[in-house]
């Protein structure tokens, strides 16, 4: 039925590869110019320095992503002074490059002499300026990389009371840097990937060596390099394409844009992806029960925390079964309901013309489709939304008896609850799952309600995040662990790091005895 | 190929469409059930709740509740017959109150068992009561008032009887399923009587009043013998069996003297039950432990001396012993039945006697001995001491 067609890839006669600089200037510019084509915002600047044989020196640049100040004043300047009167011998012009820059005077943190045409133009794109001497068959890449980008500023997706305000950015350097910044262990490692035909985007695989499990960085490593895509453009893409499960609605691969939650990824033993260009930093292997947990939970004190854990984890079944749970008792169970209550109700349905399950499933997708709207619309038009929403659907639709108004309250306890959830990929196959529940429970009430769930824990018990069981520490059940788990235990119990990731340093606090705040002894 | 089972499965599932699924506005919700007999047919009539008045939105003037009646052979039947007269199918789930007519009570109330405890649609937590006086249709057709259906008001004031005042007891099927199934004790009801013009009472006019022209009223205990009706306790009587039933959670009893009465509140009871079979006669130990409270009193006492309230303490016992021996005689010579379960009593604490008697029990409880200790502990006096006419 479903038949792949894959086609072959045609197999490209790539030689520029391995192709060599030219000695000859004129060949190496005119080769950046045909391979850059028309594009106005390549620079390619020639010159002369005054030596003894007016050697021709050429600088080519991408304008835009180089600071053509440090350009001007610290490469073309000092090159040309360091240059002028000096006398040249045919041993230095026919030496290695390394030999001649000691002339050039070059005052920039860092270069790197290129050999091939395709490091050439690689370097080119990234942001460094090369600089092309007469004469030698290698080139030199300066760099100069300077974009305009945004400033580090609160997270949007994540936004806490209490804890660290920054978030990451765009910017791959910037990224690292805050993390860097938190973990000041030389044991931080961070190795770049380049991923991507086309957009040639850089992939950081951070971790903590020692505590990292080495498995997983081969695992993920091997999963990166199968890659070969042409465009990588946000996290995304890479989550998609190195995740175990293909089949499922459940993100395998946490995201975060918070720093501090990326180094708390980190200390546990987990690896951390960062992708240039998006400010959200994958963090794996993760687990189900990470969804639920926000970074703030570990700056409140435990029984807070504890509480509004406690609260995430009924926000979160709410989030699922209220629908559907209704639907189920006023259609198939009412004997179930208090007599009251069921009194109530029914007078709240009388003269609905729709059977309930239709009323939830239309309701809910007018929520969904609220909530879709909300986030894409213009700000402007924000208040027309709410008004639309609230009103239209909400009291008018009562009032005109389209809906009976416990409906409503079903419905908007739903929405409510599943805002609760802290991670916004969790939030989403909830959202999807719901209507499964409902139509279940339409079909066959309780029983299909009950059905649907143990669907729901099998798929979920059969997941794996890179070879990590999804639901630890419920199934597998490790005792351990339940401590960070619904529970947040004080921090003066948290002594282990996740056993399931961590193999070899273990511990977090090395004198667990001494953990616990004692007032002093008088 | 698994796609197109998967998918077939999946067809297959809408197709079985919403089996036995009900719409809440597809049913009429039946709070009360009454059963009467009529030239040897049931003449089955249900109460089914309006929603809409009932529920604090969209009350309009009618009433809260609508009767229903049908007759036919078996009970069952009739109840699918309503179906002819009713917009909708009668959802007997949230009953609150079945009422049995005294005739019907009187003949033996097996055949209406087995229906109530056979339908899946029971539950088993609704009162089960006898009318008396009238025909049981017309209990649930008086409009009640305080509570908008008649059949809340009948399981509430039955509740709030047996809590406070102690003259009834709400039996629910459970409980009577088990005492006529039981071999040592046999079920009691409480009955229920129209007062007033019951034509005026199931008008809306009835509660567009004070005082109400007709209202529904509990009359004391039926004792029955197995399913059959023997005859009524009055409602000294009836508060006797709770007291042995160790049913009272609180209740008042007064205690006379030259001047007047005083009122004695019950604040907690406990009673227990032994017993044992000696010389073939079954000997009862009735234990009665009961904390009051003096409520009211227009007697000379003084609250503060001891001996007074000692005096008061032997009274109360005396009277309380009174109270339960009206009771047990009454059991004994009109009921001719052990509604108090002293043959139970006798199984559990004396098995090797009661294996001898158990198939005779029904005529050796006429002859059974009761021995009464009864504690009795005045805790309080109220917010005052002395009474206040001995003050002025």
């Amino acid at each position: 039925m479903f038949r792949r067609r894959i086609q072959q890839p045609v197999e490209i006669e790539n030689n520029v590869k391995n192709e060599k600089l030219s000695t000859n200037i004129n060949v190496n510019v005119s080769y950046t110019q045909s391979i850059m084509g028309r594009s106005d915002d390549l620079i390619i600047q020639r010159f002369s320095a005054a030596t003894n044989n007016k050697l021709q020196l050429a600088i080519s640049y991408i304008d835009g992503i180089v600071n053509s100040e440090v350009i001007n004043s610290e490469v073309m300047e000092r090159v040309l002074l360091g240059l002028k009167g000096s006398t040249l011998s045919q041993k230095v012009l026919n030496g290695p490059l390394e030999d001649f820059l000691v002339y050039c005077d070059l005052s920039v943190s860092q270069y790197r002499i290129v050999h091939q045409k395709q490091e050439m133009i690689d370097h080119l794109l990234i942001g460094n300026a090369i600089l092309f001497i007469d004469g030698f068959s290698s080139a030199v890449a300066i760099s100069v990389k300077a974009w305009e980008d945004r400033n580090v500023s609160k997270p949007d997706s994540q936004t806490v009371v209490r804890g660290p305000k920054d978030g990451f950015i765009e910017t791959l350097r910037t990224n690292t840097s805050l993390i860097r910044r938190r973990i000041k262990s030389p044991k931080l490692r961070f190795i770049t990937k380049t991923i991507g035909e086309l957009t040639k985007t850089n992939v950081c695989i951070g971790y903590i060596d020692g505590i990292a499990n080495d498995k997983i960085i081969t695992e993920l490593e091997a999963r990166l390099d199968r890659i070969n895509i042409d465009a990588v453009l946000e996290s995304g893409n890479i989550e998609e394409l190195i995740q175990d499960e293909t089949a499922s609605i459940f993100p395998t691969i946490l995201n975060t844009e918070r720093p501090d939650a990326a180094c708390a990824g980190l200390l546990e033993g987990r690896v951390v992806v960062i992708i240039d260009g998006s400010p959200f930093v994958l963090i794996l292997p993760s687990l189900f029960i990470q969804y639920i947990h926000a970074s703030e939970d570990y700056y409140h004190r435990t029984h807070i925390a504890i509480a509004i854990r406690m609260l995430r984890v009924i926000a979160l079944f709410l989030a699922i079964f209220t629908p559907s749970i209704y639907v189920a008792l006023s259609t198939f169970h009412q004997e179930m309901i208090p007599s009251p209550l069921l009194v109530n109700l029914a007078s709240q349905r009388e003269g609905v013309p729709f059977p309930s399950i239709l009323e939830a499933v239309v309701m809910l997708l007018a929520f969904e489709i609220l909530h879709e709207a909300g986030i894409r619309m213009p700000r402007a038009v924000g208040s027309a939304i709410s008004i639309v929403g609230a009103l239209v659907l909400g009291e008018v639709a009562v009032q005109a008896g389209f809906v009976s108004s416990v409906m409503v309250i079903v419905v908007a306890l739903t929405g409510i609850c599943t805002f609760v959830i802290p991670a916004f990929s969790m939030a989403m196959p909830i959202r999807l799952i719901r209507f499964l529940f409902l139509i279940f429970s339409s079909l066959f009430g309780l029983i299909g309600v009950l059905f649907g769930t143990f669907l729901l824990i099998f798929h979920l018990c059969s997941l794996r995040s890179f070879g990590v069981p999804y639901m630890t520490p419920f199934g597998p059940f490790i005792l351990q662990e339940q401590e960070d788990a619904i529970l947040r235990l004080p921090l003066w119990r948290l002594i282990y790091r996740p056993l399931n990731i961590v193999q070899k340093d273990k511990i977090r606090q090395q004198n667990p005895r001494q953990a616990k705040p004692k007032p002093p002894k008088r | 190929m698994k796609y197109k089972i998967c998918l077939l499965w999946i067809i297959c599932c809408m197709l079985t469409g919403c089996w036995s699924s009900n719409e809440l506005n597809s049913l009429g919700l039946a709070s009360a059930i009454a059963i009467d007999k009529q030239n040897n047919n049931y003449r089955l009539t249900v109460q089914t709740i309006n929603p809409d008045e009932v529920a604090e939105q969209n009350r309009t003037s009618r009433t809260a509740v609508t009767t229903y009646s049908a007759t036919e052979e078996t009970i069952f039947e009739a109840l699918r017959k309503l179906t002819e007269i009713t917009p909708r199918k009668i959802y007997v789930a949230h009953l609150r109150i079945f009422v049995v007519s005294e005739e019907i009570a009187k003949e033996g109330i097996n055949d209406v068992l087995d229906f109530i405890s056979r339908d899946h649609e029971l539950r088993t937590d609704f009162a089960i009561i006898v009318s008396t006086e009238d025909d049981a249709k017309s209990v649930l057709e008086i409009v009640a008032p305080l509570e908008n259906i008649a059949a809340d008001k009948l399981l509430s004031s039955i509740e709030t009887a047996q809590n406070a005042w102690g003259s009834v007891q709400a039996t629910y099927l459970d409980q009577l399923v088990e005492d006529i199934l039981s071999e040592g004790k046999h079920p009691v009801l409480s009955g229920v009587a129209i007062k007033g013009n019951k034509e005026i009472g199931n008008q809306i006019d009835n509660v567009e009043q004070v005082r109400p022209t007709a209202n529904l009223e509990y009359v004391g205990l039926a004792g029955f013998k197995k399913d059959k009706l023997m005859g009524w306790l009055d409602i000294d009587e009836s508060m006797g069996y709770n007291f042995i039933a160790d049913n009272i959670n609180s209740t008042v009893f007064s205690i006379p003297c030259d001047e007047g009465k005083t009122v004695l509140e019950v604040l907690s009871n406990e009673t227990k039950l032994t017993g044992k079979i000696q010389n073939g006669i079954p000997n009862i130990n009735i234990h009665v432990e009961t904390a009051v409270n003096i409520g009211e009193t227009n007697c000379a006492i003084e609250t503060t001396k001891l001996e007074y309230i000692k005096q008061l303490e032997k009274e109360a016992s005396v009277y309380l012993e009174n109270l339960m021996k009206s009771s047990i005689n009454a059991a004994k010579n009109e009921l001719q039945s052990d509604i108090f379960g002293f043959g139970s009593v006798i199984h559990r604490s004396d098995k090797k006697g009661w294996n001898k008697v158990k198939t005779t029990w029904d005529e050796l409880f006429l002859e059974t001995e009761e021995k009464f200790n009864i504690k009795i502990i005045v805790r309080g006096t109220g917010t005052i001491e002395d009474p206040l006419q001995s003050e002025s």
